[in-house]
């Protein structure tokens, strides 16, 4: 590596300090995704994008950083699809979900904040990345 | 059927798991005195993330019972994985996901049996497809 990103690195780096920044800001009401009662449901999006994003710092910027190339049965693009793909479709439930609860009558129904948003613009930002790697890397055949 | 041979151990986790799966998300996965909310009720973020597991739970449940009873012929690959790298990395992103749901405090809040039943079973899914990787690799 020549210690520059690749287009689907940048997505994933800035893909993951949004979804990590935006897990710290209000989610629902003043409440963060690291909050008790969210944590760790809300957090894993954004625990996702972080290890996605250290990845690629790790092995596309940092000389002499020597990851392996496999984790388990899968290449680290595989890893990264997965997780990115996960991590957006999480998001999305959240969107369409209720935090709150309704019983008899009473309903309590947090409001999103803007954490909210970001954590769902960057984990559909980390699955887009994840997907170019995937072309960007095609020459890598996937074993199973 | 003569011919059809019997699911190993690691199979029947895997279609077990599945089938806890399922009837757990109808059990009571959130308890507070009188109430209660299941994996299906839109509250406490809960679904629909919790209902997409399930059917994913499913999905893989049964595609290892038709490739088992039915000998049907599914696709090899999905995309950039295989069938079975894709069964592992969603039961294991299943399991996470659980887990966190029983981790969470959730302050007045119980956690019900459909909440440990669904954990119980996602967890067993990728132990299953550890299970029945080894028996392959000894046959």
């Amino acid at each position: 590596m020549d210690g520059r990103l690749s287009r689907s690195g940048i997505v994933i780096v800035a893909s993951g300090a949004v979804v990590l920044v935006g897990s710290l800001l209000h989610v629902y009401e003043s409440n963060s995704a690291w909050s008790s009662g969210y944590f760790p449901v809300l957090t894993l999006p954004a625990i996702f994008g972080v290890i996605m994003a250290a990845h690629v710092l790790a092995t596309e910027v940092a000389k002499g950083v020597k990851t392996s190339d496999r984790v388990l049965d899968f290449s680290w693009t595989q890893v990264h699809v997965a997780l990115g793909c996960w991590a957006a479709l999480m998001m999305l439930c959240f969107l369409v979900g209720e935090a709150g609860v309704s019983a008899r009558g009473a309903t309590i129904s947090p409001s999103k904040g803007i954490g909210v948003w970001l954590m769902l613009l960057g984990s559909i930002g980390l699955a887009v990345g994840a997907v170019m790697r995937t072309t960007e890397r095609a020459g890598t055949p996937p074993l199973g | 059927m003569a011919d059809r041979q019997q699911p190993t151990p690691g199979e029947i986790v895997i279609m077990a798991g599945a089938v806890l799966m399922l009837a757990g998300s109808f059990l009571p996965f959130y308890e507070a005195g009188p109430f209660s909310w299941s994996a299906w009720s839109n509250a406490f973020s809960l679904f629909p993330l919790t209902i997409l597991m399930v059917l994913l739970a499913l999905a893989i449940g049964i595609a290892v019972a038709l490739r088992r009873f039915g000998h049907v012929a599914l696709p090899a690959r999905v995309w950039m994985f295989s069938a079975a790298q894709l069964e592992l990395a969603l039961s294991t992103l299943i399991a996470i996901t659980m887990l966190c749901y029983v981790i969470r405090d959730t302050g007045a809040l119980d956690k019900g049996v459909g909440a440990w039943l669904m954990v119980l079973a996602a967890l067993a899914l990728p132990t299953g497809i550890f299970m029945a990787r080894a028996q392959q690799r000894e046959v």
